[in-house]
Order: C-alpha cells, then structure tokens, then sequence
C-alpha cells in the first residue's frame, strides 16, 4: 500500500461499530488529555472523558489492536508532567517563568520526586498495551526521516512535533493516528483516517 | 510457507499478495530455505519476515510460528557484527519488485510486531502480578494539583471544549 492514495477519513474511536484497526498510533494529545486534571463542567470536560474511554478501549483490544506511540510523544508528556509539578512547588502561574526557574534550580527535579511520577506514566503505558516506538526502530534509512518531517511541515502544514508524529506512523504504514488535536485534520489528505472524540467531529 | 519464499525468489512482488496462508501452513520451515540458505544475517531475517508479514497481514505471530521453525532448524543467525555482507535477501532475488526503502520499512515494522507480541505474551503469563488499573493511575497522575495552578495550560475552543495545550513551555 502506498501513501497519498485517497482521502483519509475521522472515525468516532468510541463507536462501538468501528473497530479499532490492526495498527494505530496515538498522538500526544489523547494522554494529554488523560493525565491532566478534568474541568468539572461536562461539556468541557469532553475530550478528557473521551480519551480516557479511548485508552480504557485500547487496554481492553490489546490483542488486536496494536496500538504505538513515538518516543516525541513521551518526551512532550516528559515535560508537561515536569512543568506541572514544578509549578505546585513554585506558584508561578506563566510556564515561562516556572521553565526558567527549573533551569536554575534543576535539584527539583529530584526534590519533587519527578522521577517517579515519570517512571509510574512509563508503566502506566506499558500496562495499558502501548509500545514505544524506539530510536533504533527505525533502521538503515536515517536521511529519510527528516526528509519526511519536512515534507509534512511542508504539504500539511503541521507543527514540527506534529510532523514527526505523523512521519513515524509513515515510515511504520501506520494509517490509523488517534488524536484529539485539531490541527490533525490537516493530515486526511495524507491518506490518514484518524480517530477521535465524537465532539471534535461534530464541531466546526 | 515454503511457496511463499519460493515465490519471492522467483517472481515479482506483486503476485506475493496472492497468498492466503493459514496456521497449518506456517509450521514447516520452507524448502526453499533449507536447500539454498546456509545462514541468515539479522538483516535477512528480518527483511524475509517483514515479507510474510505483509503477506499475512496481521494473522501470523512471528514469535508463535516463525521464530520457532527457524530456531528448529540448523542455520546460524549471524549478527550483523560479524562481518558476514548482509546483502538483503529480497532486493537480491527481486530487484524490480520493491524499492530499498520499502523494504527498510517493512523491516523495520516487522521488528517493531515481534517486540510487541513479545510482550504480550508476557504480559499475559504475568497477567495476576498486579491488580492496579493503567489508566486509573494515568487519569490520577497529576490529580493532586489545583485546576488553578495549571490554568494556562488549557484554552477554550469556540466548541466549547476545553483543550490541553500543546508545544509551551
């Protein structure tokens, strides 16, 4: 199969009639929205809802589904995990200021035993059947990954993050991304279905 | 199975995609195999599953049938350390079929499933070591900080949803 060959589609990833396809790989956003703390309204806590049904889902087919995330994924949870941490200790509200005062106090790092909250989100995923894509999975052909970022930056105008994410499910023919970042839209056109909350595909 | 690497070597790579294997079919290893290869480097290991795999699409555990067949017959695997030229073994017998990129992918791909199915495997014998739900502890990791605290986290989209937000520092 190659890509580029049609449209992708958006595919409600709670609809009990779709089923999860054989490969997918999940975009920082779901567990994003997983770890940090739900609004208590319950229309906007809708996508944290969603995505933890999604992951509850995804534990429960982990036979059959395959289910992979970048290791870009695991560094942009790395340090959203850090910087939230921090800012309890801190009380500064701008992310700014709390990533300045990390660079000059890296001890709280260990202070505030990030360490172990980054090791529980570690296991966490590996319990729930995730696999972490490796830096040496992707073997031999090293010019063409940054080759491909760019041209996703370039055709899908996506973030450079983003870029990479839908690069690694490229060189993986992963066709499936579940993601509730909006900016993924972009990518149907690269041939990716992509599974997401109910309220992203019925809103404008 | 043995059509299978008798057809790779023979013919082009469209035709492979005509192949409907089932279980009974995956547990000899090929002839093909046994009379014209004396060893395998890692490289062509895994560049002859990510083949089968293509083929198969998803009903073959390569861990359950393949890895098994091989490792009962006489071959060496040989690490790609040791020198051996690792030439790849589909670009050699069919090099109009599939172009070296495609080929590096589906290699990488099937190495990629093998880990995977690993761990399944033991995580199912370990399935009773732990009664903590995944994604409880996940939906709990950053539960013990205020809403307030990581206000500038989140935005509000005109849907009405709120959204985490991404790529800050």
């Amino acid at each position: 199969m190659d890509w580029f060959m049609s449209n992708g589609i958006r595919i409600n990833f709670l609809d009990p009639s779709k089923p999860l396809p054989n490969d997918i790989l999940i975009d920082s956003s779901v567990l994003l929205h997983l770890f940090f703390p739900a609004p208590k309204d319950s229309i906007e806590n809708t996508l944290f809802r969603h995505s933890k049904d999604f992951l509850n889902r995804v534990k429960a087919n982990k036979a059959n589904c395959r289910a992979v995330i970048p290791i870009k994924v695991i560094d942009e949870c790395f340090h959203k995990i850090m910087m939230s941490e921090v800012k309890t200790h801190t009380g500064l509200k701008e992310n700014e200021d709390n990533f300045r005062e990390l660079k000059r106090r890296p001890e709280l790092l260990n202070q505030l035993n990030i360490p172990d909250t980054l090791h529980t989100f570690l296991k966490s995923i590996d319990t729930i059947g995730v696999e972490i894509i490796q830096p040496y999975d992707y073997v031999e052909r090293e010019e063409y990954f940054e080759d491909q970022i760019l041209a996703n930056i370039k055709n899908s105008e996506l973030l450079a993050g983003d870029a990479h994410i839908l690069a690694a499910a490229q060189w993986f023919d992963i066709f499936d991304i579940a993601s509730v970042d909006k900016d993924f839209k972009r990518i149907l056109t690269t041939g990716v279905n992509i599974y997401t909350s109910s309220a992203i595909i019925n809103s404008r | 199975m043995s059509m299978i690497f008798e057809e790779i070597s023979n013919s082009s790579a469209n035709s492979l995609s005509l192949y409907n294997l089932d279980d009974d079919n995956l547990t000899n290893l090929p002839s093909f195999v046994q009379n014209k290869v004396e060893y395998f480097t890692e490289k062509k290991l895994s560049l002859i599953f990510s083949h089968v795999v293509l083929i198969c699409q998803s009903n073959v555990s390569l861990n359950q049938y393949i890895l098994p067949s091989l490792e009962s017959h006489p071959y060496s695997i040989l690490p790609t350390s040791s020198g051996i030229n690792a030439t790849p073994f589909i670009l050699g017998v069919n090099p109009n079929g599939v172009s070296e990129k495609q080929v590096a992918k589906k290699a990488s791909k099937a190495k990629l499933i093998a880990r995977i199915e690993a761990k399944r495997a033991r995580q199912l014998n370990n399935q009773d070591q732990s009664n903590d739900d995944p994604v409880e502890t996940l939906s709990n990791l950053l539960s013990h900080i205020s809403p307030e605290v990581l206000e500038n986290d989140y935005e509000r989209g005109e849907d009405g949803l709120v959204y985490v937000k991404r790529y800050q520092d």
